[in-house]
């Protein structure tokens, strides 16, 4: 299969304004066309940090080393002008708070059009008339009728929407999707991952889905990288998470989730002892890293190089 | 102690609450004729979409806003039609208080975490009267480090802002504390943490819970009786575990279904579910 993107030992360090953070620690992973592959973890793990380095967005101080394949393409290498065109044409993005990515003075229209104009460069009219196509590709009623409201008048929920119809205009490849449901209630969040899921089978896009909620991404990717302190202890088929899962902190996070099913008595909690026997435990990688068919042997070599410290 | 006593006066009674906003022009019926009651000695959800009104409600229920009609009670007091004395506010503070999602924009970042506790006890001195120890042990029992304590709330994370602000409401030893969706923010291990801490402070001090939340799973872990409100009607109310298991009507159904399950993975489910597409 050919990888969308491929990320190989990726170090980021971070200078917090007191010290450098190593934001990530050595990240490999894989995103094949059509594929929703899931980051897992708490805040702090570094999954922003790996979709925003892939995106280059990271702040100019940034340093590291390793390297991310777009297309075959040297996306570390790329120069200004590849560099726009990468973000502008191949990536679509979309964040927590779709009231941030908005401008609130202008349309929705306006937005949603804004790469069909500039980098489509379309005529407005016929740019607002495929708007009105991407709002009814993600179920939004009553197209016409929203494009020439203010992002105000549109329910968060709504907002996302027109936000990852503005992300599929380009016609991008990848998408990055960074708690992009985290903000919405569980009606609202099916939605979006419905709508994701649709463009990521019927478009072919590669899309990184990151969330802390691993029920979501569980249910909705088809392969999840499980994020521990700015490393992948984790790579499996979502439909593996439970019951396959093997590393101990995926077990953790699993383990402390409350269930809809019964009250616990008490929640398994994480102590410090597990967080260092965690770093030490080697990475999990169940196949699919870096092929299609991947062996427990090749899983265990994978994991040394994954888990290799500097 | 949450042994359930049947006869005992209600915690919380709320008898037809209506609130209505009207802001330039346009009428909002945020909370619509809800009654329910929130027995003494059991922890209530309340469960429902953004904008159902659960915060209205909250807001009501800690005499912050009044109703449009009705009434509500809190042990037997009237919250919202009282004079507004110095120690009628600080007795009021003992009843009910309040944590939000992010605590935030609610605590000084020019005040580090320990004085803001100490600010509070000041108010509501704790047994002993040692407000400088009580402070580092309210810290402790809600897993703040000393340094920790030192810092400004801006200097911290969201879970650890979020145990500031439940240490902030413990410090006036409240007989209820309303959480809206003062765990919803939190990462998983931490939701755990602070979910585990809020059933042993129950445990220990006798407070009771009032839980705003749209995580049904947070709900049933920590509540014993819900109530499911949708455009600030209330839909359905019950036992939690009943209530989840089989719910009685349809919206309640829905929001359950919607919550992420294996099921989604079955082709056209969650297409169905969402109707998109
Ligand atoms: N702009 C930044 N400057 C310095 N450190 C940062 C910056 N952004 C993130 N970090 C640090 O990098 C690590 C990873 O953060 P992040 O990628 O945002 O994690 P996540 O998205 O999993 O919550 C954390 O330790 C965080 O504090
Ligand atoms: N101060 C206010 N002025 C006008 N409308 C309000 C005000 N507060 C809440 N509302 C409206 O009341 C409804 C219920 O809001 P809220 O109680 O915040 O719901 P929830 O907490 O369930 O999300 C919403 O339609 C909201 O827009
Ligand atoms: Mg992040
Ligand atoms: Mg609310």
């Amino acid at each position: 299969m050919t990888e969308l993107l491929e990320v190989e030992d990726l170090v980021v360090e971070l200078f917090d304004g007191a010290e450098w953070v190593r934001a990530l620690d050595g990240v490999s992973f894989t995103v094949a066309p059509g594929e929703i592959v899931g980051f897992i973890g708490e805040s702090g793990s570094g999954k922003s940090t790996a979709v925003n380095a892939v995106a280059r967005l990271l702040p100019a101080s940034a340093r590291g080393s390793g390297s991310i394949r777009f297309d075959g393409r040297d996306v570390l290498a790329f120069r200004q002008r590849e560099l726009a065109r990468f973000r502008s044409e191949e990536l679509g993005m979309v964040f927590q708070d779709p009231r941030a990515s908005v401008n609130p003075v202008t349309t929705v229209g306006e937005y949603v059009t804004e790469g069909l104009r500039k980098t489509k460069r379309m005529p407005r009219a016929a740019a607002y008339a495929r708007a009105e196509q991407l709002l009814g590709e993600v179920g939004i009623a009553e197209p016409a009728q929203r494009l020439a409201e203010y992002p105000h008048q549109l329910s968060g929920g709504m907002l996302q929407r027109a936000v990852i119809a503005a992300a599929l205009s380009t016609d991008p490849r990848l998408m990055l999707a960074d708690e992009a449901t985290t903000a919405l209630d569980v009606t609202r969040q099916a939605e979006i991952a419905a709508i994701l899921r649709a463009a990521t089978r019927e478009r072919g896009l590669g899309t990184i889905f990151i969330t802390h909620d691993l029920e979501l991404a569980g249910a909705l990717c088809d392969r999840i990288c499980v994020m521990y302190r700015g490393r992948i202890v984790e790579q499996l088929p979502a439909e593996e998470l439970h019951g396959g899962a093997r590393h101990p902190y995926t077990l953790a996070l699993l383990r402390s989730r409350p269930s809809i099913e019964e009250r616990m008595p008490r929640l398994p909690t994480i102590t410090a002892a597990d967080r260092e026997a965690f770093l030490t435990a080697p990475a999990v990688a169940a196949g699919g890293v870096g092929g299609a068919s991947a062996s427990e042997a090749s899983t265990s070599e994978a994991s040394a190089s994954e888990g290799g410290a500097r | 102690m949450s042994a359930e006593q049947p006869d005992a006066a209600p915690a919380v009674v709320v008898d037809d609450v209506t609130r209505v906003f009207s802001k330039r022009g346009r009428r909002t019926v945020a909370v619509d004729g809800v009654s329910f009651i929130m027995r003494a000695g059991r922890d209530l959800g309340i469960v429902g979409e953004s904008g159902s009104g659960k915060s209205t409600l909250a807001r009501i229920i800690m005499g912050l806003d009044q109703p449009t009609s009705g009434r509500v009670l809190v042990h037997g007091e009237d919250l919202t039609s009282k004079s507004r004395s110095r120690a009628e506010r600080l007795r009021r503070a003992k009843l009910v208080q309040m944590v939000y999602q992010d605590p935030y924009g609610s605590l000084d970042p020019r005040q580090t975490v320990r004085s803001c506790l100490v600010e509070v006890l000041r108010l509501h001195p704790p047994r002993g009267g040692n407000v400088a120890a009580r402070a580092s042990e309210l810290g402790d029992l809600v897993g703040l480090t000393p340094a920790q304590l030192d810092r400004s709330p801006v200097g911290l994370s969201g879970g650890q802002r979020q145990r500031v602000a439940i240490a902030r409401a413990l410090a006036v030893e409240p007989r209820l504390i309303i959480l809206d969706e003062a765990v919803a923010a939190l990462d998983i291990s931490i939701q755990a943490q602070i979910l585990n801490l809020l059933a042993e402070l129950r445990d220990e001090l006798g407070t009771a819970y009032l839980l705003i939340s749209h995580d049904l799973a947070v709900v049933r872990q920590l509540t014993d009786d819900v109530v499911v409100l949708h455009h600030g009607r209330l839909v359905e109310q019950g036992e939690t575990g009943a209530v989840l298991d089989d719910p009685a009507e349809d919206y309640t159904r829905r929001l359950r279904d919607s919550i992420p399950s294996r099921h989604w993975r079955e082709p056209g489910m969650l297409e169905e579910l969402t109707r998109v597409g």
